[in-house]
């Protein structure tokens, strides 16, 4: 319990940390309660009133539909989580994998799983979704998979890279020489110390994949509309961006709100995890 | 006013930290005349280089500040100048310029040597660029490379390290400077190349009238050199004199325990190396009083309670900062564990036979087999059990490769190592693993070598689980506490984290790894070597206990001779992958029958100026060379001065010269005398 104790304490010391985590926090209840916070159906047309600014009514306007602003918001940030937390964390637990086993063994196990990572980068992302989109239709899972899937090869790169240069420290052979096996040294004594550029990596990583499933959805092989997500609210209200600048400009906000704040997070959970941070407080 | 060509008094240097504000130099005084070697001595955080630093305004500005004192230089305060001014740049690198540690890193490797020196000189002396080739060829001289004309087109890459640093030094002397700076400039060189750069440093302030101050944490090194000595503790000059007075009445008691703790080459072994105990103080935690005042044997009432002594003169140069009048201890000595007891040595542990170690070079598009890089060529000795073998030579000799070897954690090209009678060489995975238990090592590098986000406890304790030594949670605790105790390690920090140790502590946790499985043998690789002087002593003397307490087998690898002479039986010298002696230590020392360990044992200074002057020295020339460009025949016949031409035919082998001394000379009566 000291342990956790004292972790909490480097990451939260920064106060702009914890801010980070308000945000995020107060976005994932939004996500988790939904039907509890937004004021209107997020899918309810009403065509009297498009485009409106700021009413009592709908606090945010209303979009090119007459839907509330604010209720899709809201209902995209389920979206946003879903997607953007949940690729990333599919490519960096996938890519991480594979890195750490291709630089610690190197040889022809490094080879091969190299030359796929280099055959996966040879396609282009945008013509592998569309055509698994097309093949097996285009569910939030077949998303995840999609942009999760085309997001490994940085983080098995960057793996590799730390590993293969952890992997001659001297403390990685201490732990060969007192007898433990492969696995043991490679979770317990690399894995730990190659931590650190990959959490920034997923960190800065969340925003890009909320926009590229933006981008999908603008050649229809995002998520099906009606359902409200952030990315295409903008690439929509764009279109309107002189006459209803709110359309595009507020989901815009959420995404960098959110991006900013896990990666200000990701910056406090990189030193949290660094011991020579522990030490001093 | 200026008598000194630099006088700094009550320097003042402060860093401001989150731990609070560390005085890293507090009121330092030392002055510097034209033509003379000055040495400053002192461990990691004694504030030798900031001082230097300091004069310079070299310093970070913030964290650091200078907080008070003067350094004039030619009359002038340096000090008062501005930190990026016009002046201060024409003092700096100019009339006083600097050498660093590390020759590897300081040259800029993507321009010629020549146009780097040229590069320095046109700056500095305002020439042109036909004078400042000719000035860089003059300056080539100086450090003695020849071919100057040709050399002046190299590349850094094509240098060897003592050659590096011989450019380096070029650099340094390309602006005429009054006052030469050498920080730590010859710790990272091989000690036959240590001793050729001091030399020419020394013949270059003769020859130019340059002054020379040797930054050093060195004690031997500056008795062969320094003219006059500053100690620095904590951030405070404790002592100043000539060499002279220095080593033969040291006044203050760190002086005094320094020159008993560093393993030295004469005097018999049975005197213990005396450790300094407890550890240097952090410089934040001063308070005011006599730095040395927690690690001192004579500290008394007045220590307690005074402030910092003064510095209190003892002659016209010679002062010590003590309140405990000084002189009258000088002689004494305080008593160590008594003479090594004769060992009784059990049966052959490890016997190394006829080993090989190459790796291929390949060139070309088709990858083709050019050559062998011989790392371990034919090497063969044995240990028993219970014995300390010293293993010695420079970088490239094959030392850690055989290290290696030995460990498994690489294959050998021919030949068999034998670990209580069974060869080890070609196992499988599966039954290397037991024998991790009974073979270990230690690391040279206290800070690499332990993983930084694991507690110490856990450090130290993962053998033990690795090995399902343990059976219980009690029983682990329990071993890890006793672990700890016998290094002399606190067990209550075992949640700590390594950084949060110092680099003996730290050494101490890599020892109680060591011996957490109940090894055998162990392999300590330069054990002490990147370790502050004072508690390199403690270190070796706590081999020496765990050894006769435990009953262990150590191979002991250094890259010199002093430190070994203190703990070995017998001893192995190898160069370029070969064995060139093994003898019983007393013999090695006494009568060298090869002359490559004549070199060696030369090359290492006595802390000692009297019997310096008295010695005789070897002449040997030239570096270590490179693996790739071994020399045929004998490895050594091209720095040989016993040299003839069967050396560079024939290899020599090695033979018994008698009471198992084992050379591989032809000329072993030659060098014997």
């Amino acid at each position: 319990m000291k342990k956790a104790k004292r972790f909490l304490g480097v990451l939260f010391g920064r106060k702009i940390v914890l801010a980070a985590a308000v945000v995020v926090v107060f976005f994932l209840i939004c996500a988790v309660a939904s039907p509890l916070i937004a004021p209107c159906e997020p899918n309810a047309i009403d065509l009297k009133s498009t485009l409106e600014g700021p009413s009592g009514e709908h606090i945010f306007g209303t979009d090119q539909h007459g839907r509330d602003l604010f209720s899709r918001i809201v209902y995209g940030s389920r979206m946003a989580f879903l997607i953007g937390v949940l690729a990333v964390l599919v490519a960096a637990v996938v890519g991480v994998a594979i890195g750490l086993a291709a630089g610690y063994f190197g040889g022809a196990v490094d080879s091969v799983l190299m030359r796929l990572i280099e055959a996966e980068m040879s396609i282009p992302g945008i013509m592998l979704a569309l055509a698994l989109v097309a093949t097996f239709g285009n569910s939030v899972g077949m998303l995840i998979f999609i942009l999760g899937f085309s997001a490994i090869p940085p983080y098995a790169r960057m793996m590799r890279a730390q590993v293969l240069s952890v992997r001659e420290l001297d403390y990685v052979a201490a732990s060969r020489i007192i007898g433990s096996g492969d696995l043991r040294t490679m979770l317990r004594h690399v894995f730990p110390n190659c931590l650190s550029p990959i959490i920034v990596l997923m960190s800065q990583s969340i925003g890009g994949t909320i926009l590229a499933e933006a981008s999908l959805s603008y050649l229809s092989a995002g998520i099906m509309p009606p359902t409200a997500s952030w990315g295409k609210m903008v690439s929509e209200g764009y279109q309107y961006l002189t006459t209803a600048p709110l359309f595009a400009l507020l989901p815009g906000v959420a995404v960098i709100l959110l991006v900013l704040s896990f990666n200000i997070l990701g910056d406090g959970l990189r030193d949290a995890l660094d011991p020579h941070m522990r030490g001093n407080l | 006013m200026a008598e000194h060509l630099l006088q700094v008094d009550h320097l003042q240097t402060v860093f401001h930290t989150r731990e609070g504000l560390v005085r890293a130099v507090d009121d330092v005084s030392f002055t510097v005349d034209a033509g003379e070697i000055v040495s400053i001595v002192g461990e990691s955080g004694s504030g030798k280089s900031v001082s230097m630093l300091s004069v310079l305004q070299l310093i970070q500005m913030p964290p650091g500040e200078i907080t008070g004192g003067k350094a004039l230089f030619e009359g002038r305060d340096l000090l008062g100048l501005k930190p990026g001014g016009e002046e201060m740049r024409r003092v700096r690198g100019g009339k006083v310029s600097m050498i660093f540690q590390e020759p590897m890193t300081s040259l800029n490797p993507v321009l010629t040597v020549g146009d780097q020196i040229m590069e320095s000189v046109m700056l500095h002396l305002g020439y042109g660029k036909k004078e400042a080739r000719a000035r860089a060829l003059e300056l080539l001289e100086l450090v003695g490379i020849p071919d100057g004309e040709e050399r002046l087109g190299y590349y850094p890459v094509q240098f060897s390290g003592g050659m590096r640093q011989r450019v380096m030094i070029a650099m340094a002397m390309a602006s005429d400077p009054k006052i030469l700076i050498a920080d730590e400039a010859t710790t990272a060189l091989d000690v036959t190349t240590q001793e050729q750069i001091l030399d020419l440093l020394r013949d270059i302030v003769r020859g130019t009238g340059t002054a020379l101050i040797i930054i050093t944490h060195n004690l031997s090194v500056v008795a062969r050199y320094a003219d006059r000595i500053y100690v620095m503790y904590a951030g405070n000059v404790v002592e100043r004199g000539t060499a002279g007075e220095m080593f033969a009445a040291p006044a203050h008691p760190y002086t005094q325990g320094l020159l008993q703790a560093i393993p030295r080459l004469d005097g018999d072994k049975s005197r213990p190396l005396v450790a300094i105990e407890g550890m240097p103080l952090n410089p934040a935690k001063k308070d005011g009083r006599c730095p040395f005042l927690p690690r001192c044997r004579y500290a008394g009432e007045a220590c307690r309670e005074k402030p910092m002594p003064p510095m209190e003169a003892l002659g016209p140069t010679h002062g010590a900062a003590c309140w405990q009048g000084v002189p009258q201890k000088a002689g004494e000595r305080a008593g160590g564990q008594g003479a090594l007891a004769q060992k009784e040595l059990g049966e052959e542990l490890l016997a190394i036979r006829h080993v090989k170690k190459f790796y291929p070079v390949y060139k070309g598009v088709l990858r083709k087999k050019v050559a062998d890089v011989k790392a371990l060529d034919d090497v063969t000795f044995s240990l028993r059990a219970g014995e300390t073998v010293g293993l010695v030579g420079e970088s490239g000799c094959g030392k850690t490769t055989l290290a290696k070897s030995i460990l498994c954690l690489h294959e050998i090209t021919e030949g068999e190592i034998c670990f209580e009678g069974r060869d080890i060489t070609r196992l499988k995975k599966s039954a290397i693993r037991p024998l991790r238990r009974d073979i270990q090592f230690i690391f040279q590098d206290p800070y690499g070598s332990l993983d930084p986000r694991q507690t110490a406890g856990s450090l130290v304790g993962e053998v033990l689980k690795v090995n399902r030594l343990v059976s219980s949670k009690e029983e682990y605790d329990r071993r890890v506490a006793e672990l700890f105790e016998a290094v002399g390690v606190d067990p209550a920090l075992r949640d700590r984290m390594p950084h949060e140790f110092s680099g003996g502590q730290r050494q101490r946790l890599g020892i109680a790894r060591a011996l957490a499985s109940n090894p055998k043998l162990v392999i300590c690789d330069e054990p002490i070597s990147a370790l502050d002087v004072s508690i390199q002593a403690q270190i070796i003397n706590l081999l020496i206990d765990l050894q006769k307490k435990r009953g262990l087998t150590y191979l002991f690898i250094a890259h010199d001779l002093s430190v070994v002479r203190h703990i070995s039986d017998r001893i192995v010298v190898m160069y370029l992958g070969k064995v060139v002696e093994v003898s019983p230590w007393q013999e090695l020392y006494e009568k060298p029958l090869h002359p490559y360990t004549r070199a060696l044992l030369s090359a290492i200074p006595i802390p000692d100026p009297e019997v310096e002057k008295q010695r005789g020295r070897a002449a040997f020339s030239g570096e270590v060379p490179s693996l790739l460009n071994r020399p045929s025949g004998c490895v050594f016949h091209n720095r040989c001065p016993y040299k003839s031409e069967r050396c560079q035919r024939e290899a020599p082998q090695l033979e018994d010269q008698g009471g198992g001394h084992l050379a591989a000379c032809f000329h072993t009566r030659l060098v014997a005398g």
